[in-house]
């Protein structure tokens, strides 16, 4: 029962991972792609109707390990404490702004708010990949379960961890460069015109180094955790995720080249989906583990009775199938491709 | 050990009551655009214009609640930890719950009901108002269940580890306490909603700028306004009052400023508690009718704060006394206000009787002052229980951090909410002085002389 949870724990997180980040992606390339005012909103349409359902997951996500792994929320939460602050105040500040630079037709004000766009969602995107690092790369847990992390201290792993450490940067370097890919493919989907051709160009060198990275990536997570070595040595099937992973990553580029560009976009989807559940394989039934193996914490030490995650399942699952048909709805409802000409219609 | 915990008291009460001024406005103006989505359905063209304009104050302040609504999941995790760990997997139910089944069906159908009038067919349009009233008031009310856990726990079992076990879902989702505490919530935020509108369209009507429409959807603000302001009394007022009573007897003997057991005990209406004395400085007190409403007896016994051991007594009596002494009066104050607004809407006289305009207009922050009141009166009443009766606040607090860096947070809040207000108030006030959109040329009603 703990697996099923973590798997469906795994998936919403995923999940937000996913949509939030091609929406994160866009919000640090439409600075780069846009050239004047009528671009920027073609971009800002692609995204507008959805970030909030996109960033609902997170919350769903949020309240679900609670109910699930409350002993897991209440170390990380509380250990990571200072960046999960600041990562709400970023998430306040890219929410507002999306969603204000419409409401005045000042050039400043709007330049303001896309700078604001630019800077809260590119963070974003490096923290998420740091914060998965750190869980991967594990924290000084001690027997309560407790930790508090510095944000940094030398940069290095060992003894004296901090949450910036040259595997976390690298985290979030390789999860900056693989959202703004994912971004990137979303446009080339949903917009025509220059901003297409751009959004191909960009995708192109964000191709290259997200292969790049993940080869990279991959590597360090194997060096990097113990346990992970041992999850793949003892159980080789694990191996299909990342081979997997790199397959749908090889996809996103052969789709595009075919002219399939909304099947390059959900070959990225599968990849990130493929690299999460990948990192979530190697380090089970560790959900977060300690610098000493003793301290681990496991899908069994921070869940409760497990026959009441079994009855939780009969709200849950037609719960989570309504959320599908919503999205089902939202996503149909839009444009199928979002033109420059057509933006003033707002 | 003692300062970081105000410090994360002071935090959650600051960004939850922040939080709090967004969702109650749109709560209420949900119900309130659903209607007159009903009467545009109905044929009265007015009603849909009207509808479009508040959706756009809508829009806004939902962005606002969104935003200042992801912090406090956050720091049920961040600065209650030790809560999280042993009644995560009971309060993460209705947290999940209300993530899953309330906002991801606003977050779709926001837009829809934003932009799709033109796509949509009427019936449809006004079905996507309805879903949207739907979700804001299941998010309100996942959150008073959450809230309800904390005040009076119900379908719970604690292991050996101090662990709590959820043992009924049901039982979870149909507390008692929950359902009484919602209808009370929920007329409050009806009522922030219909005065907001009534305010505005007094603004607009004092300025004479789009006076047709704004004297029709007054009328209907009026109505709402003044239905929901007695049903905040009477009776989901009383019941609140009532399981005060009977299930946290402490924090009804403060709220009241009632120190020593009396029969026939009197109700302080003014005055100041001085807590050196135990007892109310420059009091005005009817005589017997704290007897009379709690007991429905003029000389039935009320206990009084002494009757408790000292520990048990809230840390901020006199807070707590004020609270509930300014909701319970802005409440009388909103049933006259909106009682004489409905004798002139009768009269067909509102829209031209000024001073009552210019008290309608200004009367907009108290229903938020109102209803922050109601929930200081809720959450400081409760302590120094975090669940009332099981766990000390002190016990429910994160252990592994520091002072300074909960301080560094909450300036962070109050900084970041500062901005958050400012633009707010500059967008609204826009919004606001641009007003409704022009009436359909033809229309009918205005065409036969019909409506008021």
């Amino acid at each position: 029962m703990e697996t099923l949870w973590l798997i469906l724990l795994v998936f919403m997180i995923a999940t937000y991972v996913v949509l939030d980040g091609f929406d994160l992606g866009i919000g640090v390339l439409h600075l780069i792609l846009a050239k004047n005012r009528s671009e920027q909103k073609q971009i800002m349409q692609s995204i507008a109707p959805l970030w909030d359902g996109n960033e609902v997951w997170l919350i769903a996500a949020g309240g679900t390990m609670m109910m699930a792994f409350p002993g897991f929320m209440s170390a990380m939460f509380s250990g990571f404490y200072l960046p999960l602050t600041m990562v709400v105040w970023l998430l306040i500040f890219r929410a507002i702004s999306i969603e204000l630079p419409h409401f005045l037709e000042d050039s400043l004000w709007i330049h303001f708010w896309n700078m604001m766009l630019f800077v809260s969602s590119g963070l974003l995107v490096i923290i998420l990949g740091a914060a998965m690092a750190n869980v991967f790369r594990g924290v000084p847990l001690n027997a309560e379960g407790d930790f508090f992390e510095p944000l940094w201290t030398n940069f290095r792993i060992g003894k004296q961890t901090g949450i910036l450490d040259w595997f976390t940067i690298l985290g979030g370097i390789t999860s900056a460069v693989i959202l703004l890919h994912h971004g990137a493919l979303w446009l080339i989907a949903k917009t025509d015109g220059a901003i297409h051709q751009r959004a191909q160009t960009s995708a192109n060198w964000l191709w290259g180094g997200s292969v790049l990275l993940t080869l990279i990536m991959f590597t360090a997570c194997y060096l990097v955790q113990p346990h992970a070595q041992a999850s793949f040595s003892d159980h080789p099937w694990i191996w299909i995720l990342p081979i997997l992973a790199c397959l749908a990553l090889g996809g996103t580029l052969l789709l595009r080249r075919l002219n399939r560009p909304m099947f390059a976009f959900l070959s990225s989807v599968g990849f990130i989906y493929l690299f999460i559940f990948g990192g979530t394989a190697a380090l089970y039934p560790n959900l977060l583990p300690g610098l000493n193996p003793e301290h681990h914490l496991t899908i069994y030490n921070t869940s409760p009775s497990p026959e009441k995650l079994a009855v939780t399942l009969w709200w849950w699952i037609p719960g989570i199938t309504l959320v599908g048909v919503y999205f089902t709805i939202l996503f149909r409802s839009l444009p199928k491709v979002i033109s420059a000409a057509a933006t003033d219609d707002h | 050990m003692l300062d970081s915990l105000l410090l994360h008291r002071v935090q959650f009460a600051f960004t939850a009551s922040f939080h709090y001024l967004f969702p109650q406005l749109t709560m209420g103006l949900a119900l309130l655009i659903f209607i007159l989505k009903t009467l545009g359905l109905r044929g009265h063209a007015w009603a849909d214009v009207a509808a479009r304009f508040w959706l756009k104050i809508f829009g806004l302040t939902f962005v606002m609640g969104v935003v200042t609504g992801i912090p406090l999941e956050f720091q049920f995790g961040t600065n209650w930890s030790q809560l999280v760990k042993s009644t995560g997997s009971i309060l993460g139910q209705t947290l999940a719950m209300e993530g899953i089944f309330a906002f991801f069906l606003e977050s779709a159908f926001l837009y829809l009901l934003i932009f799709g009038e033109k796509k949509l067919s009427k019936k449809l349009h006004w079905g996507v108002s309805f879903l949207l009233l739907l979700g804001t008031w299941l998010s309100g009310y996942f959150i008073i269940c959450t809230n309800a856990f904390l005040q009076h726990p119900v379908g719970y079992r604690i292991d050996e580890n101090g662990v709590y076990h959820l043992t009924s879902i049901w039982a979870l989702l149909s507390n008692p306490w929950a359902l009484k505490q919602y209808l009370h919530t929920m007329t409050g935020a009806v009522i922030t909603g219909s005065f907001t509108m009534s305010s505005i369209a007094a603004y607009h009507l004092l300025k004479r700028e789009h006076v047709e429409i704004s004297r029709k959807y007054l009328k209907v603000a009026v109505i709402v306004g003044f239905t929901a302001s007695l049903i905040a009394v009477m009776p989901t007022g009383d019941w609140e009052a009532k399981q005060v009573l009977k299930h946290q007897p402490v924090k009804f003997a403060a709220m009241e400023g009632h120190f020593h057991t009396e029969d026939g005990a009197g109700m302080v209406l003014i005055g100041q508690p001085n807590l050196d004395e135990l007892k109310i400085d420059n009091p005005i007190i009817i005589p017997n009718v704290l007897s009379f409403l709690t007991y429905a007896s003029w000389n039935a016994e009320v206990k009084g704060l002494t009757a408790y051991d000292r520990d048990l007594w809230p840390d901020n009596i006199e807070l707590l006394y004020f609270s509930y002494h300014i909701m319970a009066g802005l409440g009388t104050i909103f049933i006259a206000l909106m009682g004489l607004s409905m004798v002139f809407t009768l009269k067909q006289r509102l829209h031209t009787t000024r001073w009552l305009l210019w008290l309608l207009m200004l009367s907009l922050p108290f229903p938020f002052i109102a209803n922050t009141a109601g929930w200081f009166t809720a959450e400081i009443g409760r302590q120094p229980w975090l669940i009332y009766g099981l766990m000390k606040t002190a016990d429910g607090a994160s252990r592994n951090i520091s002072e300074g860096n909960v301080m560094f947070t909450l300036l962070g809040f109050l900084g970041l909410y500062l901005l958050l207000s400012v633009l707010y108030f500059f967008l609204a006030t826009r919004l606001i002085a641009h007003g409704p959109d022009r009436l359909p040329q033809v229309d009918a009603e205005i065409a036969t002389g019909e409506g008021t």
